[in-house]
Order: C-alpha cells, then sequence, then structure tokens
C-alpha cells in the first residue's frame, strides 16, 4: 500500500490502473513522466503481450474453427511483431522482459483485457510521444482484434465507449477542494486479472 | 474529508458516471481553479479537435441510422451514442479549462458549427467542413458505411497522433481509451462492407501505427 498525496490521488485516481503501475514504480507525482518508470511499463505491456500472442496461439479446445482460423492466425503474427517492437523499446531503455504467464486454453478475449489494460497504464506516464503513441496504436490493434473475437463469441464486438481493458469505470471524480488531503491507495488484481485501486481514508 | 466535501466528489463522480462514464474534474487539471493559463490554450486545441470530430460523428450516425440500412441501424445508434459519450467527457473537460464550448453540427449545411471556432486551427476547420459537405451528399446505405469508417480512421489518428503530444497524463489515458472504442467501430464497419475479420482488424491498427509520432519528436 503506498500513500500519496490528495493531488497524487487525483492523477491516479484518474488514470485507474496507469496511478497504480505510477505508485507501484515509486514514481514521483511531481513528474508523472519521468523515464525512469518506461523499463516496468514496457516490461508489464511486453508481458500480456507475450501471453497474448500465446493464448491466441493455443486457442481454444480443438483450436479455432476454420471459418476464424484466418483471423487467429493474423492475430498471432500481429501480436508477435508487437512483441518484437516492445522488446527493442524495452532495451533501449534499459530494462529486462519479465516472464509471462502461460494462458489457459480459450482465454483469448481475457487475455486480450489484460494486454488492453497494460497499454492503458502505459500510455500516459510513459516518457516520449512515441513511447505513449506506441502504447496507444497497440491499445487500438488489440482492441480490434478482441472486437472480432467476440464477435466471434456472439458478443457485442464494441459495448462501451472507454475501452480500458477493466471492468470498473475508467474515471472517478474528484475536486480541487480536496487537493491538499492525504490518502491511500492500494493496487489489486482480480482472478480475472484486472487490476483495480481502492481507496481508503486516513 | 468533510461532509461537504465528499457529497461534492460523490455529485461529481455521479455527474461524470452519466456523462460518459468519465470525469473531467481533476483530470484535465487535478487542481485546476479556473484560470487559464498558456499551457491551457494547448489543452483547450487538442479538447477542440477531438470534440468537433466527435461531434461530426455524432451527427454522421445518426444521419446513417436514419437513412441507411435498417439492419445495422441499431448498430450505429449504439455508436452514435458511444461518440456522444465521448463528447460529453471532453466537452466537460474543456468546460472545467473554462473554455467556450463548440457547437455540435445539426445538420449536414450547418457549417458556423466549424466556422471561426477558438481552438480550431484553419486546416482543422477546412477539413471539417469538407467531411460536412461530404455527409450532406451520401445516399446509399454502402455510402454511409464508407463515409463513417474515414470518419473513424479520422478520429483514429487524431487520437494516436495528437493524444501522446497533450501536456496531460489522463487525457493520454483517455485518448487511448477512445482510440481503442474507435477501432473496434471501424472492425464493424469494415466487416459489414464485406472485408474479412483478419483485414477489418488490421486496417485500424496500420491506421494507428501510421499515426505513431515519430522518435525525433518532442517529450
Amino acid at each position: 500500500m503506498q500513500t500519496v498525496s490528495r493531488r497524487g490521488f487525483l492523477v491516479i485516481g484518474g488514470t485507474g490502473a496507469a496511478g497504480a503501475a505510477l505508485a507501484g514504480c515509486g514514481g514521483s507525482v511531481d513528474d508523472p513522466r519521468d523515464e525512469g518508470r518506461d523499463p516496468e511499463l514496457l516490461a508489464a505491456a511486453l508481458a500480456a503481450e507475450t501471453a497474448l500472442g500465446d493464448a491466441y496461439a493455443i486457442g481454444g479446445e480443438g483450436g479455432p474453427a476454420p471459418p476464424q482460423r484466418e483471423a487467429v492466425e493474423s492475430f498471432i503474427a500481429a501480436s508477435r511483431r508487437r512483441a518484437e517492437e516492445l522488446t527493442t523499446l524495452l532495451e533501449q531503455a534499459g530494462g529486462q522482459p519479465t516472464k509471462a504467464a502461460t494462458p489457459e486454453p480459450g482465454s483469448e478475449r481475457e487475455q486480450a483485457n489484460a494486454t488492453i489494460a497494460a497499454y492503458r497504464a502505459a500510455a500516459g506516464p510513459l516518457s516520449t510521444e512515441e513511447l505513449r503513441g506506441t502504447a496507444i496504436a497497440f491499445l487500438a490493434a488489440v482492441a480490434a482484434e478482441l472486437s472480432v473475437m467476440s464477435e466471434f463469441a456472439g458478443e457485442d464486438p464494441a459495448p462501451r465507449p472507454f475501452v480500458t481493458g477493466l471492468e470498473a469505470e475508467p474515471y472517478v471524480a474528484a475536486d480541487e477542494d480536496s487537493a491538499d488531503e492525504e490518502t491511500t491507495t492500494e493496487a489489486t488484481t482480480t482472478a480475472e486479472g484486472e487490476q483495480t485501486t481502492t481507496e481508503e481514508q486516513p | 474529508m468533510s461532509g461537504e466535501a465528499r457529497s461534492r466528489r460523490e455529485a461529481l463522480r455521479l455527474a461524470a458516471l452519466g456523462a460518459g462514464a468519465i470525469a473531467a474534474a481533476g483530470f484535465a487539471r487535478p487542481a485546476l481553479a479556473g484560470a487559464q493559463a498558456a499551457g491551457d490554450e494547448d489543452l483547450r486545441d487538442f479538447l477542440v479537435g477531438a470534440i468537433s470530430l466527435e461531434q461530426l460523428a455524432v451527427l454522421a450516425y445518426s444521419t446513417a441510422a436514419r437513412q441507411g440500412d435498417t439492419d445495422i441501424g441499431p448498430t450505429l445508434e449504439a455508436f452514435r451514442d458511444q461518440e456522444q459519450a465521448h463528447a460529453n467527457a471532453l466537452r466537460q473537460a474543456l468546460d472545467t479549462l473554462g473554455f467556450d464550448l463548440p457547437d455540435a453540427p445539426d445538420s449536414a449545411t450547418d457549417t458556423g458549427a466549424f466556422e471561426d471556432v477558438d481552438g480550431l486551427d484553419s486546416e482543422q476547420s477546412e477539413r471539417l467542413l469538407d467531411l460536412l459537405d461530404e455527409l450532406g451528399g451520401l445516399s446509399s446505405p454502402r455510402q454511409y458505411l464508407k463515409y463513417l469508417g474515414r470518419l473513424e480512421d479520422e478520429q483514429l489518428t487524431y487520437y494516436t497522433s495528437e493524444g501522446p503530444v497533450v501536456d496531460s497524463v489522463d487525457l493520454t489515458t483517455t485518448s487511448a481509451e477512445i482510440a481503442g472504442c474507435q477501432a473496434q467501430h471501424s472492425v464493424v464497419l469494415l466487416t459489414e462492407l464485406g472485408r474479412t475479420e483478419a483485414d477489418a482488424a488490421a486496417a485500424p491498427a496500420k491506421t494507428a501505427r501510421d499515426a505513431v509520432p515519430a522518435a525525433s519528436s518532442g517529450q
């Protein structure tokens, strides 16, 4: 559990997982785009992307149905390309890859949401425009793939106006009146791999 | 936190959820006091550009849902509502900064919505007016779908190229969330136009990738 100022919480509350990642990296709330956080944010995105590629490759029982195979194979290739690019960016940032989780069969959409959440967490606080733009572009790419996978599953391909990868609504309002108050936040991960941030008052 | 502050915060949260699951207070600038500084104009420019595109998309989806293919009508109406949710959230942020809110076009001939708007440069204004004029000339369901697909591309390019540049962690994050939604809209529109699922997913991915600011650009 980290304690941050109320001003810091407003940023953290606004960015959800991004804020949790920020706090977890020990970043200063005075410079939320300090490059010192890049390795951790990129490593988290790479781990999620690697697991997504594996999830696509594993597929469900018996693998994808023939009409879906072309799409899934293209998603595997696209995911591997994104992972390669992230690996390069991570090395340039001086970071090391972390071990990706082994996905369960049939977990493609769950893993896609986890990957979207990782890109969303990185998009705001990464230190350069190129890195932030890459995170946004990769989030959009995975969102597009998720849309197709949802359609295959007979579900709404575009259910929400704000694609976060999380179940929680993306923003919690706060106002400047309480800007100097202290609060605490605790990042938690659900069984589905979703990161949430909870607030406690002192 | 005092009871008064807590209730105000709760009211803001509820208002924000109603507006589109996003709150502007503490989002563009945490300790915003209403005063406008030089940096605020950069935030305004980003927000006005985004809102203008979103409001054009709302009009376009509404028009297409009324005049297009009835089979996809409910989907177009759902997408219209999602574009409106984006516009509402961004308008709330702009309002919090203390700037005037841009009018939404109410028809394809309502050119005043994109003329002489603070925050829109002449190139943006001309582009929006061209798109508005083009909307007025559409007739077949397929024409509408193609047009909507290009509008989604415009928005995806905007959020991927301008979202990383804006000096607000939260606005960049919001850009990512909206870009994800626009990419999903593109997939649905392209598959409706007959593209394979693989192609439909690859197209917005490429659009977004091509829009990423170059490495030599600023921090």
